[in-house]
């Protein structure tokens, strides 16, 4: 299905810097990401307790027409990145981007 | 319902394991473990899946439905594939593998909720049961005696 043309699809990202998350795409577009960052961090971490493993250092998740991914460990060390895509992106380019780029 | 299905699914499940890189399986229906295969007891099994779950609830009141959920802890990445009911959550260990094994969760989840179905709903199983009809149902014209063929 052809995209909405009113529909942004291009990649927003993110920095998580401590307890704060830092984006260029507007304070709704950041408050979302945030909200689901926290989200993802929280049952990420009820999921490490579960197998007795160490909290997530990235965590996604990816609907039919929407991709949200993070990672706490980047290429600039320990600050932390993100990124949400209003479409279907396969889970290791957004990792790639985020970690690799 | 599980004992009816489970040991099919479990020997899909041993073969679906060789796919990757993968540590461990676990298929739940709703919020009942269907098969175990990961490498932790059964309690820890239950808690992955209501974790799961309830990550599923909290983003789905949020208006996201999440098809996929993808985690990574020190040394493994933790991907939960949901169709339906179904989920089937994969411990592996080459982030590279993941969207092949995304794709081969998706379609062992496809086929699982149609054998879920099937057991939960016999009589309404299959979408063609109202375009056609059983054998045993159908009226015989065929003579009661044998047809001979002489050559």
């Amino acid at each position: 299905m052809p995209d909405s043309p009113d529909l942004d699809t291009s990649p927003k990202f993110f920095k998580i810097q401590g307890s704060s998350v830092v984006g260029d795409s507007g304070q709704e577009d950041t408050n979302h990401f945030a909200a689901d960052f926290q989200g993802l961090r929280h049952f990420g971490q009820k999921i490490a307790e579960a197998l007795d493993l160490e909290g997530p250092w990235h965590a996604a998740f990816r609907e039919q027409d929407f991709s949200h991914f993070w990672a706490t460990e980047t290429h600039e060390g320990n600050s932390g990145a993100g990124v949400m895509v209003a479409k279907r992106i396969a889970l290791i380019e957004l990792f790639d981007l985020v970690t690799h780029d | 319902m599980a004992t009816h299905i489970v040991p099919s699914l479990r020997s899909a499940l041993e073969r679906l394991k060789h796919a990757g890189a993968i540590n461990g399986l676990c298929l739940a229906w709703h919020r009942q473990v269907l098969v175990n295969l990961l490498p932790y007891e059964d309690f820890r099994a239950e808690k992955l899946i209501h974790a799961l779950r309830d990550a599923r609830d909290h983003f789905a009141s949020g208006g996201h439905e999440v098809e996929t959920f993808w985690f990574g802890f020190e040394g493994v990445h933790l991907l939960a594939t949901q169709h339906a009911d179904c989920m089937l959550v994969m411990l592996h260990t080459v982030a590279a593998e993941v969207e092949f094994l995304a794709g081969a969760s998706a379609t062992f989840l496809s086929d699982t909720q149609l054998l879920v179905d099937a057991t939960l709903n016999p009589t309404d199983s299959g979408a063609d049961s109202h375009s056609t009809q059983l054998l045993g149902a159908m009226e015989h014209d065929a003579p009661s005696e044998p047809t001979r063929v002489i050559l």
